[in-house]
This record gives structure tokens, C-alpha cells and sequence, in this order.
């Protein structure tokens, strides 16, 4: 029981980190229709971020976390630049490559930068832990699970109750038709971009203390990532969180059984949604084929 | 067949014949033999990609299959060189069948994803089920190719015994290019629902072209294995997948010469780049990048277009079905 309230709460934790990550990749499928390879970079530059601000720098963690939104909103631009605006109105298969290709380009100059040895980064907790009557509970797990309720929320107060959140769903219904009435699409399309890169980052603050941080950690995250938005519906922000903190919780569980085949279950929990139910949880708009 | 194909396809293999004799008898023996069987993996990811358009990742994953049957039954079971050759084959086309079959229905990205997690879940079982592929350790001590009593048990040798299937596979699929089969991959390429409206059965012939490629990249496992004597899942990673796509993609993804072209450039492309040996893979992904923006068909389709300017011709409409490539 106690075991399984501390699994439960290390799985919401992974979770949250991967929803946070898919809700990148959802509101890119929405506002661009691409797949962003890329995604889980971001996760690895917020890291690297935190490291350089908060242990190099020793900036306070709230100063450190601003200054990661900001600088990974800036990588957002530039990567927008990249991988998308030269290539836009291309075949699909363009971006996963392209995107791969600023991929494989961001880890490397990572690596130029911050050099091939895993960092640790312990903020901004420490190596504490927290004991909830006899249960030990990592006390970075709860604030991970916070962090993912406040930023949903402020992701839905943005879409639902501002201007240019409105801009933005109506350019993700219908581009032309956006276009059309005066909004600008490609402006939108970039701001999307910030977006993903910026909340990508922020669960690679939040995630550095529960790994190394590292040049290779955002690609698992960002396979993870990928994994909860099918699970969850393609395209849908509801089914990213919901992905996400299924596919967490199970790889938790299937760890405890036996770590060393903790990604098979992710990815046949994964093969086996795509064969029993491919429009995921909260499936919408699939009709279309090819 | 024109007279520029035969022209190109004969000065191709002349080049490829006479290479062994250039490079050093070690080393650059060693990367010949690497970018030939990067060539057969290529390949196979044409028939899939630049004939059929599914973009599938899987290709490692036969290939770290093809390699580990061959391994398991050379070197468990004994068994002849040929027999490992065509036991690597049955089982990527088996294991082809059964990946596509349920996934091949799937949206494009769908595909994707379940064949990187098909991929992820190859490697990670070659790492855990110690018993039967040695985990991390893999299995070494594969016997050398043998064909009979002859034994290819020298680089070079090996290198004219992958080099006979790279012939093979390219004329085949020139051949496939060409066919009825061929074309009704590329009209499933170009537009899905007007293919299927013109008769094509769409899911059988993409299940075909997923087999096809799989039994590309188990003949590519198996040579592999032959060459290097032992296999392990460090082979086998998500980042061969990438370079074999971007193989395809930089050669020209409609251009079976552009594809070997493609293979062998990146497999050179580290050594040419030593002396940024830190920022290869940075330059890599740049370059990859540059290409994709400015060459839209590759090198083969720049090299096309630059000769038809030199000629100042158009090419004629009849090719553009056969040219792909869109734009």
C-alpha cells in the first residue's frame, strides 16, 4: 500500500513531465501540422539551461526558470526558421526529417557547449525527502505534479480566454479561412513554436532532478512524449495530459516489476492502442485519411 | 534500358569493382565494406520510402534481426553461411508481415512512431534475453562467409560477396521501378485515395513494400554479421535509422543510383570531416538540413537538373511519373 502510494506518485511525476512535453507536440500538430522530432531537445536545453543559470550562475530557482522560459522561447524562433518556414507547404515526411536533422544538431552543439558528461542538478529541493506519515514521497515529484496543473491551467486560460489564443484555435481549425479574416497565420506559427519549445524546457527544468542532465536525455522524453499523444488523441490537448500520465504511471509500475524492460512497455502499451484503439482517449478529428 | 543508364550503371560498377585495389588494406577496406551494406539498407528504405512513401523506421530493427538470426544460427546451430543468409531473410519477412500488417492501416505518423517503438523494442530484447543473444556482450565468433569449400574469410573478399548483392538488389529494383508492381507503389505514393480508386489494393501493396524492405535490411544484417564476426545491440541503434534516411533522402529518394551514391557519401562524410571531428555531427545535421531546403530531390535530382540545363533540354513529360519526387 505505502509502496504503491510512492509508485503512484513517482508515475503522476513522469507523467506530467511527458504531458508537458506532448502538449508541445500537440498544439505544433495543431497550429502547423508537423511532427516535431525535436521536441524532446527542448527538454534537454531547458536542463542545460537550469545547470548554467542555477549552479554555474547561482541565480535564485524562480530567476533561473524565467530565464529558461525566455531563452527557450528564443531557440523556438530560431528553430522555427530552421526546420519549418523554409520547408512549409512541402510533403509531411520533410519536417520528421528536418526536424531530425535540427535534432540532431541542437544535441551537438550541447555537447560543444556544456561537454559529454551528465550533470546532476538537485534544485530546488536538494537530496530531501519528504515523509507523508510513514510513505517517503520525493518532494520534485509533487512539484512537477503542481507545475503541470498550473501550467494546464494557464494554457487553457491563454486559448480560451485571450485574443490571441482565440487567433490561435481559429487558425488551427481553418488556416485559410483565419487567414481570411485578417489573422496572421505565420506570426501565430511561430508563436506556437515559443510556446512548445518554452513548456518543452520547463519540464527539462523540472525533470533534471529526477535524472542526469545529459545530451541524450531528450530523446527518451520526447519519444515518451510522442507515445502520450497517440495514446491520448492525436491532436488533442486533453489526451496529451491524459497520455501522459497513463504512460507514466504504467512505466513506473513496470519498473518495480523489472527495470531493464521498463521502454518495452511503454512502447507495447503504445503498439497495443495503435491496434485496439488508434483514435486514443480523447481521439478527434481522424477522419481524414493519409 | 537508355543509353545514359547503361552508360552510368557500367562506369558505377567499374568504379566499385577496381575501389578495393585503392584503399589501404585495413581501415579503408573496412568503411568499403560498411557503405556497401549501408547501400542494401538504403535500398530497402527506398522501396519503402521513395517508391511507396511510407516513412517507416523499422529498417534497423531488420537489420539488427537479420544480423542476430544469422548470428544465432551460424554460430548455435551451425549452420552454413547460405543457410544463415536465408534464415536471416524468412525471418525479417515474417517479422516484416507481422509489423506491417497491423500497422500499415495507420495514418503516416502513426507508422512512425509504432516503428520506432517496433525498433526501440528490438534493440532493448537483444539487450535483455541474455540467454539467447548474450545481452549487451552480443554473440561473437560468427564464421566467416563460405560458399562450399571457399571461404571468405578476407576483407576484400567479403567486400565482392556484398558487393554481388548490392548488383542484385539494384537491378532488381530497377526492374520493380518499372513493373506493373512498381508502378502501382509509386501511384500509392503520389495520392493514396486515387490509387485505390483506380484498383490498386493499397494495404497489400504496402504490406509487400514493408516485407520487401525488410528482407533488404535482413540481407544487410546478415553480411553485416558475416563481416564483422559478432553483432551486438549497439549496432543497432535509433541513430542508423537516421542516417539511412538521410542516406535516401540526400541521394535523391526517387533515384535508385542516387541512393548508393547517398549510402557511400555518408559513410565517407565522417572521415572527410575528422579535422571537425567535435562538430561533425552538428555540420551533419546542417547539411542534412541545407540539402533538404535547396535540393528538394537530392543530389540526384540536382545533378539531373543541372545536366539537363548544361543540355538545355526539358525533359520529357513521360518521366515525371517515374521521376516523383513532386515539386
Amino acid at each position: 500500500m505505502q509502496f504503491g502510494l510512492q509508485l503512484l506518485v513517482a508515475g503522476l511525476a513522469m507523467g506530467a513531465i511527458y504531458a508537458l512535453v506532448a502538449l508541445g507536440f500537440v498544439l505544433l500538430v495543431n497550429a502547423v501540422n508537423i511532427i516535431n522530432f525535436a521536441q524532446g531537445e527542448f527538454v534537454m536545453v531547458g536542463a542545460f539551461l537550469a545547470y548554467t543559470f542555477g549552479v554555474v550562475l547561482h541565480w535564485p530557482y524562480w530567476a533561473t526558470v524565467i530565464a529558461v522560459v525566455a531563452v527557450a522561447a528564443l531557440v523556438g524562433i530560431v528553430f522555427e526558421r530552421m526546420a519549418y518556414y523554409p520547408l512549409r507547404g512541402r510533403e509531411p515526411s520533410t519536417f520528421l526529417v528536418s526536424t531530425l536533422a535540427v535534432s540532431v544538431f541542437l544535441r551537438n552543439v550541447a555537447q560543444q557547449i556544456w561537454g559529454p558528461m551528465p550533470f546532476a542538478y538537485t534544485e530546488p529541493f536538494g537530496q530531501n525527502v519528504l515523509k507523508l506519515g510513514p510513505v517517503p514521497i520525493v518532494p520534485q515529484h509533487l512539484l512537477i505534479i503542481a507545475a503541470l496543473a498550473v501550467l494546464v491551467g494557464l494554457l487553457y486560460g491563454f486559448l480560451f480566454r485571450t485574443r490571441l489564443g482565440t487567433m490561435m484555435r481559429a487558425a488551427s481549425q481553418d488556416r485559410v479561412a483565419a487567414q481570411v479574416i485578417g489573422i496572421r497565420v505565420n506570426r501565430i506559427g511561430v508563436i506556437t513554436f515559443m510556446i512548445a519549445a518554452a513548456s518543452g524546457a520547463v519540464a527539462g527544468v523540472l525533470v533534471a532532478p529526477v535524472f542526469f542532465v545529459s545530451t541524450e536525455m531528450g530523446f527518451g522524453v520526447g519519444l515518451k512524449a510522442f507515445i502520450a499523444t497517440i495514446i491520448g488523441g492525436w491532436g488533442s490537448v486533453p489526451g496529451a495530459i491524459a497520455g501522459g500520465l497513463l504512460l507514466g504511471i504504467v512505466e513506473v509500475a513496470a519498473s518495480a516489476y523489472n527495470s531493464g524492460f521498463k521502454d518495452l512497455f511503454a512502447f507495447g502499451l503504445l503498439i497495443l492502442f495503435l491496434i485496439v484503439l488508434p483514435r486514443g482517449i480523447f481521439g478527434e478529428k481522424i477522419a481524414e485519411k493519409a | 534500358m537508355d543509353r545514359r543508364s547503361i552508360l552510368g550503371f557500367s562506369g558505377a560498377l567499374l568504379v566499385l569493382l577496381v575501389l578495393p585495389a585503392l584503399v589501404s588494406a585495413g581501415y579503408g577496406i573496412q568503411l568499403l565494406n560498411m557503405a556497401l551494406i549501408f547501400s542494401i539498407l538504403a535500398l530497402g528504405f527506398f522501396v519503402l520510402f521513395g517508391l511507396t512513401g511510407i516513412f517507416a523506421v523499422s529498417q534497423v530493427a531488420f537489420w539488427g534481426l537479420g544480423g542476430y538470426a544469422h548470428a544465432i544460427l551460424t554460430t548455435r546451430y551451425h549452420w552454413p553461411f547460405l543457410g544463415g543468409l536465408l534464415g536471416a531473410m524468412a525471418v525479417t519477412a515474417v517479422a516484416g508481415l507481422l509489423l506491417g500488417l497491423p500497422t500499415l492501416k495507420l495514418r503516416n505518423q502513426y507508422l512512425t512512431m509504432a516503428t520506432i517503438g517496433f525498433a526501440e523494442a528490438v534493440r532493448i530484447s537483444a539487450n535483455n534475453f541474455d540467454k539467447l543473444t548474450g545481452g549487451p556482450n552480443g554473440i561473437g565468433r560468427i564464421p566467416a562467409p563460405a560458399l562450399g569449400s571457399l571461404v571468405l574469410n578476407t576483407p576484400v573478399s567479403k567486400y565482392y560477396l556484398s558487393l554481388v548483392f548490392v548488383v542484385l538488389i539494384v537491378g532488381g529494383l530497377w526492374r520493380l521501378q518499372r513493373s506493373r508492381l512498381g508502378r502501382a507503389m509509386q501511384a500509392v505514393r503520389d495520392d493514396e485515395l486515387a490509387a485505390e480508386a483506380m484498383g490498386v489494393h493499397v494495404t497489400r501493396i504496402k504490406v509487400l513494400a514493408f516485407v520487401l524492405s525488410a528482407v533488404a535490411g535482413g540481407i544487410a544484417g546478415s553480411l553485416y554479421a558475416g563481416l564483422s564476426s559478432f553483432v551486438s545491440p549497439d549496432a543497432f541503434t535509433l541513430a542508423v535509422a537516421v542516417q539511412v534516411t538521410a542516406m535516401v533522402m540526400i541521394g535523391g529518394r526517387s533515384a535508385i543510383g542516387g541512393v548508393v551514391a547517398g549510402a557511400f557519401l555518408l559513410t565517407y562524410l565522417p572521415e572527410w570531416l575528422r579535422d571537425f571531428k567535435d562538430w561533425y555531427m552538428a555540420i551533419y545535421g546542417l547539411g542534412l538540413l541545407v540539402i533538404l531546403i535547396f535540393l528538394p530531390e537530392g543530389l540526384a535530382g540536382g545533378a539531373r537538373r543541372l545536366a539537363d540545363r548544361l543540355k538545355r533540354v526539358k525533359r520529357p513529360v513521360e518521366n515525371v511519373a517515374l521521376g516523383g519526387g513532386g515539386q
